[in-house]
């Protein structure tokens, strides 16, 4: 499923980031790397965009951007920061 | 030198404070700090040069920032490189500490907002980062001043070289070695080989341009061609190799994570307070509310003090009339200087430095504790469909503050198109400067007969309908921008949503009161003794049986009327353009005949004066909606040339929010006299 889909409060394992070398490139350094885990933690009222934990912080990002990434729901507790 | 590099938003410019005793501005929001800054730090008994670089999350080259201060780390001669990382989010930080070791033998690593993650109930083993590195870690908090001080004791001695080293895969770090041998004999710079190397490899053209430039370094002889060649048979494309850069990186920096961070690892719950503020249902009432109260608490604030002020200055008047003509000063002077120059002066100190001295520093606790970027991100849904950046939800709300500043806050947004938007439509909402005069004509002609309390509930209200009535401007001119003048894509849009801080609020006061305190009355000594002299002068040169001010007034008074203004408002406007603040004190005095204010005592006897000149209901309205779309003042002006260095984006911010204002206020006038 793409994290575009995701639901308040699950976290999420990314299996890949797709879209263009650019915004590849500005979701890896923002931490969404494959392999890593991301929750959904916020969303905004119109329902776009949605924040996801990564790696300690809280990065929102439109729902545009989201359908490029590839994710699998993820059990119990995330084993990285 | 040491330069102080880091992520985002995570203090950087606070140690920079504390190290050299500036006052940088520091706000809650990611791309506060835009340029270098350098200073001395005179902490102990040496003193070194230290400079604060923009936040980057990496040293690739694709941001301004990042090249900016990635140029710098490499070109200017240092000692050391503090990376300052936010405790919360330790894998960030060591990633770019990871980077930037490879540019750099000597680094600190600062491990800043130590008190958050004690909260968070993490912990990180400084003793083992330090020696599995062999670097200096420090950690701090700007709460605990002691451990600022341990930073600056550890930037004086000499730093030691750090052991890091990032393994690639075998296939690039063949390539490296071949080219490091290439490399190493002719190294004019002080960068390693290795680094140089890299960046070959990444065909990293502007970079090695700057190598060039720096340090004359000439790297025509090295095979990089072949080697990319033989990286590409081997299925290492261009992309595939800055992938692999930036991965491994990443995964020694998660691997270190997993050894010396202890304690709470479980997704965190965000704060109550966010779920409040971009609830769904919640979300644009709390807004509102906190809008409305922001006004209810300036007007309320600045009532007394307004009150105090202006019966002391129109008091001093008779004393500084006798005292100058003591002094045999001609009355031509004493004219000019009381009653121009010292009547404006007065009008501005007492009706409008009151409420901008309550407002500023209000605003600045919230940008303090973290409130923009969560408009930002509330927002962004209707920026989104005007196809412009969300970021500019945060340079609008700087816009309240002043939109010279707004202008100059839009360099966080990145794409030129997106930018240019921000900046055109920026003066759609009415800055400190002129809330003022908004409050003085809503409270003057739309109380409807309430007093006390009420009355000022019902201000309030009217002025963040107005307020609001900016911002939907904003929305709709960006939309309308974005499909005509400036059309595109939309571009890469991310927003980080720090944590809550609690400002410094003694701080924040005495700081922003007194910038805005004294800010204010430089500008409107500067402003207004000119604009005062100017207008003594054209009230008392005659022309046409009058003089050469109402002749003016006169002439500008058909345009006027037609947009239910009248000319002698149309022209304080023209002769306010420098400082919003001084247009209604230049109305009054146009209005008296002989160019000087008659006596007011009170807001009563100011609307027995504007009644006699003509005004109605429709006219205060008018004058409300044009003082909040009309031509952005001087300083503003001045700024978006800076920023855009183009006349027609210039001309543009001059002529979208006056044309607004003269449809709006045109609209607003035939309505009312078909109504009558």
């Amino acid at each position: 499923m793409t994290l575009d889909k995701a639901t308040l409060g699950n976290t999420y394992r990314i299996q890949a980031i797709g879209g263009s070398s650019a915004d590849q490139r500005h979701l890896n350094t923002l931490g969404l790397v494959e392999g890593c885990a991301a929750s959904h933690v916020l969303r905004a009222p119109s329902g776009d965009p949605m924040a996801f934990l990564v790696h300690g912080s809280v990065i929102a990002l439109r729902k545009d951007q989201l359908k490029t990434v590839t994710a699998t729901l993820l059990d119990g507790d995330c084993s990285e920061q | 030198m040491v330069i102080l590099a880091g992520n985002p938003n995570v203090g950087k410019s606070t140690i920079f404070n504390y190290l050299t005793g500036l006052r940088q501005h520091t706000g809650n929001w990611v791309g506060k700090t835009v340029a270098n800054a350098v200073g001395v730090c005179k902490k102990g008994s040496e003193f070194f040069r230290i400079a604060d670089i923009p936040g980057i999350y990496s040293l690739h080259s694709h941001t301004p920032e990042e090249r900016l201060a990635r140029d710098f780390i490499a070109c200017e001669p240092h000692r050391a490189v503090v990376i300052v990382c936010d405790s919360t989010c330790l894998w960030r930080g060591l990633v770019l500490a990871i980077s930037i070791s490879e540019l750099t033998p000597h680094i600190v690593l600062c491990l800043h907002l130590s008190d958050q993650a004690k909260k968070k109930g993490i912990t990180i083993d400084e003793k083992a980062l330090s020696a599995m590195w062999n670097i200096p870690v420090v950690t701090t908090s700007s709460k605990d001043k002691r451990s600022l001080k341990q930073l600056a004791n550890l930037l004086e001695r000499p730093i030691p070289k750090h052991n890091i080293r990032v393994t690639y895969s075998s296939e690039i770090e063949d390539e490296l070695t071949l080219l490091e041998s290439f490399i190493a004999p002719r190294n004019p710079t002080h960068l390693p080989d290795r680094y140089l190397a890299i960046k070959c490899l990444e065909n990293d053209q502007e970079f090695i341009k700057t190598m060039h430039h720096c340090y004359g370094w000439d790297h025509s002889q090295l095979p990089t061609v072949s080697c990319l060649q033989s990286l590409a048979i081997q299925g290492y494309d261009s992309q595939k190799i800055e992938r692999e850069l930036l991965n491994h990186k990443q995964r020694m920096a998660e691997a270190v994570c997993q050894q010396v961070i202890r304690g709470n690892t479980k997704a965190e719950t965000p704060v109550k307070a966010d779920r409040f503020l971009t609830g769904r249902f919640t979300a644009v009432p709390t807004m509102f509310i906190g809008l409305l109260l922001l006004f209810w608490i300036t007007m309320i604030g600045a009532q007394i003090p307004s009150q105090i002020l202006w019966d002391g200055l129109f008091w001093l008047e008779t004393p500084l009339v006798q005292f100058l003509s003591a002094l045999s000063c001609p009355t031509v002077v004493t004219e000019v200087l009381v009653f121009g120059i010292y009547r404006v002066v007065a009008w501005v100190v007492s009706v409008m430095l009151p409420p901008m001295a309550i407002f500023f520093p209000l605003f600045t606790i919230l940008e303090d504790i973290g409130i923009l970027p969560r408009i930002a991100f509330n927002l962004d849904h209707l920026f989104q469909t005007c196809r412009t950046c969300g970021k500019q939800a945060i340079t609008m709300c700087m816009g309240f503050g002043c939109n010279a500043a707004g202008v100059t806050g839009c360099r966080v947004i990145r794409s030129e198109r997106e930018r240019q938007i921000a900046i055109i439509t920026n003066a759609l909402v009415p800055c400190n400067g002129r809330f003022p005069t908004l409050i003085t004509m809503l409270t003057l002609f739309f109380t409807f007969s309430a007093t006390g309390l009420a009355a000022t509930w019902i201000t309030a209200l009217e002025l963040t309908a107005v307020i609001l009535l900016g911002v939907g401007a904003t929305f709709l001119c960006s939309r309308l921008l974005s499909k005509t003048l400036f059309k595109g894509y939309p571009s890469f849009y991310s927003l980080e949503l720090p944590a809550y801080r609690m400002p410094k609020i003694g701080q924040v006061l005495v700081r922003s009161m007194l910038d805005r305190t004294v800010f204010v009355l430089l500008r409107s000594l500067a402003v207004a003794a000119p604009a005062g002299l100017l207008l003594w002068l054209l009230a008392n040169i005659p022309l046409h049986q009058t003089n050469l001010l109402q002749y003016c007034a006169a002439s500008l008074d058909p345009i006027g009327r037609l947009i239910g203004l009248d000319g002698a408002i149309l022209l304080a406007f023209i002769l306010g353009s420098p400082a919003n603040e001084i247009v209604v004190p230049i109305t009054l005095m146009i209005y008296n005949a002989s160019g000087i204010l008659t006596d007011y005592s009170s807001l009563a006897s100011l609307k027995q004066l504007l009644l006699a000149n003509g005004w109605t209901t429709s006219t205060a309205l008018c004058m409300i909606l044009f003082m909040l779309f009309h031509w952005p003042c001087a300083t503003t002006m001045i700024t978006v040339y800076k920023e855009t260095k183009r006349w027609s984006s210039t001309l543009l911010a001059f002529i979208l929010p006056t044309t607004l204002g003269c449809l709006l206020c045109a609209a607003v006038h035939w309505l009312f006299v078909l109504m009558s």
